[in-house]
């Protein structure tokens, strides 16, 4: 096919697109990971908080990406043209989704096993490290897994402002009407998508199986 | 998180030892240390004169418990005269006038007094709603009263570091609540190792526990409560409670979620098992028949109020109308297996 061609054709900046969109999204949601679980862990304590900060999360999360981006240009320090923007935007997208799950996946614990807890004499730090988190590690990383896809796709509009990535492929295409080039560049940013999700869902499980999360009854 | 960080301010403030001259000065002066936020009950709760005046060890100065005067007879305002209750023996738990309230305003709990005497077994028993749960949560500072106080070891549970309670009282609820990330060890012997101990130690007394509530070390050990039926569980449960060693043990309808065969036997064990451990036992059921084989006193509660406290031969031949409906509800239950 002539989509192929192409990129066999332009592998290196095939290649260099790809690296530089995987770190876009790395770097953001690693950035929102350690903002959004702290986040999400003190909500759990501070329930008058929850609804302002839930409530901001998901302000953002409606903001169109594309405006998103545009906002931030002319803000200093986080914005300007170029990938730092990118990023900023990116995480912020990814917070909603990671502080919802971390927030839902800790009140989720069974209210017993909770029970017991505090009533065996755990201390607050004993039962969130020992009880809380290892208990509810799974959907806390189904967040991070919903985020990362997410964060996959809106940053393909990053390219718009010049942070890189396959969306430049997308976006040269578009300019040029030319179809190989768009698929160029959102084939591999699919791929990218599933590739993600087909990962973080392995250590998912890998960690909820470590931790009991996903102990399904076995006859004994 | 957060909370665990007033928390260790609290214990570090209670390792400063306040001189005199110093306690004498107002309370805000004497660092007394804040109650952990969550925990208190939107009115704040009222401590008595008499509580602060008291001398109170609470935090495991266990040589000044001991030194401390017994129970006059006439202060233990149950039935201290009463044939078959001991009015010399200690009183360990005492409610003094408790209310417990929800914040709507609902009342869980009105003005309960009542004294739990060492080594007894005390049976709480009532209706769903009389409040015995809230009873027993109120022991170990899982709710915090109202108005009164409760007495842990003669010292006011607000008194207490709530995390040291805690670690003293063992505690079992009827949906066990192990950890389902442990393993049955690991669960068993989680307060020694909140405390601390050698994992030498640790093991022989896991071990020990494990004996104690008929299952093989070996073979249950390595486990993981999904592994279990509700019957191990619920063993495992009463040996996780015992780990430390505590000399008050509070169960809530320990036996409850079982079935009644398996039932019987858990209480058959742990009728053995009280005479052995010799501790003083808060154990909440609706059952009559249950109350009855265990109780060495029922404490009858009724939607909040205690309607008396009596020894189950007692209980038996009482004649007040809370009492005998529960009696009659036991010829119902003729066919429960029973010891």
């Amino acid at each position: 096919m002539d989509v192929f061609d192409f990129m066999i054709r332009n592998r290196a900046e095939v290649f260099k697109l790809t690296l530089e969109h995987l770190m876009l999204v790395t770097v953001s949601m690693l950035l929102a990971a350690i903002i959004a679980i702290p986040l999400g862990v003190l909500l759990t304590r501070r329930v008058a908080l929850q609804r302002w900060a839930l409530g901001c999360a998901n302000i953002i999360q409606t903001i169109p990406s594309l405006a998103l981006f545009g906002f931030l240009i002319p803000i200093p320090l986080l914005g300007g043209i170029g990938n730092r923007t990118a990023i900023v935007a990116l995480t912020l997208y990814a917070l909603l989704p990671i502080l919802r799950n971390t927030y839902a996946g800790i009140m989720g614990v069974d209210r017993a096993v909770i029970e017991a807890a505090r009533g065996m004499g755990m201390t607050d730090r004993q039962m969130l490290w020992q009880v809380q988190l290892p208990l509810s590690v799974g959907v806390i990383l189904a967040g991070v897994r919903v985020a990362t896809v997410i964060s996959v796709g809106i940053a393909t509009i990053a390219a718009a402002i010049g942070a890189g990535g396959l969306g430049t492929y997308i976006f040269r295409g578009l300019a040029m009407v030319n179809n190989q080039v768009i698929l160029a560049g959102a084939i591999p940013a699919a791929l990218l998508a599933l590739g993600a999700d087909a990962g973080l869902g392995l250590l998912e499980k890998r960690l909820g199986t470590r931790f009991g999360w996903t102990a399904k009854p076995q006859s004994s | 998180m957060f909370i665990g960080l007033t928390e260790k301010s609290a214990l570090l403030a209670k390792q400063i030892s306040i001189p005199p001259e110093r306690a004498a000065q107002p309370k805000s002066l004497t660092r007394r240390p804040p109650a952990p936020k969550r925990l208190k009950p939107r009115g704040g709760y009222r401590r008595s004169a008499a509580s602060q005046q008291r001398n109170c060890f609470p935090n495991g100065d266990v040589a000044a418990y001991e030194r401390r005067p017994q129970v006059r007879p006439g202060f233990l305002r149950v039935d201290a005269n009463r044939p078959g209750s001991a009015g010399e023996k200690r009183a360990v738990i005492e409610f003094r006038s408790v209310s417990f309230h929800l914040d709507n305003g609902r009342r869980l709990i009105q003005d309960l007094n009542l004294t739990v005497l060492e080594g007894e077994t005390l049976v709480l028993l009532g209706q769903s709603g009389s409040g015995k749960t809230t009873t027993l949560k109120l022991i170990n500072r899982l709710l915090e009263p109202t108005s009164g106080e409760v007495l842990v070891k003669s010292c006011a549970t607000t008194a207490w570091d709530p995390i040291r309670l805690r670690r003293g009282i063992g505690y079992v609820i009827q949906e066990i609540g192990l950890f389902p990330h442990f393993t049955v060890a690991r669960n068993v012997g989680l307060v020694p190792a909140l405390e601390g101990w050698e994992p030498e130690r640790l093991r022989a007394r896991v071990e020990e526990l494990l004996l104690l509530v008929s299952l093989e070390p070996k073979e249950f050990g390595s486990r993981y409560p999904h592994e279990l039926s509700g019957g191990q569980r619920q063993r495992v449960g009463v040996a996780r409670a015992l780990a430390a060693d505590p000399p008050i043990l509070l169960m809530d309808e320990p036996f409850g979620a079982l079935d009644p065969v398996t039932r019987a036997e858990l209480r058959r064990e742990f009728q053995l098992l009280k005479q052995r451990l010799n501790k003083t036992i808060v154990f909440v059921t609706h059952e009559v028949r249950e109350a009855l084989a265990l109780a060495s006193r029922i404490a009858l509660l009724d939607e909040g109020r205690l309607v008396g406290v009596y020894p189950p031969e007692e209980f038996v031949r009482a004649r007040q109308p809370e009492i005998k409906a529960f009696l009659s509800a036991v010829d119902e239950w003729e066919l429960d297996p029973i010891s």
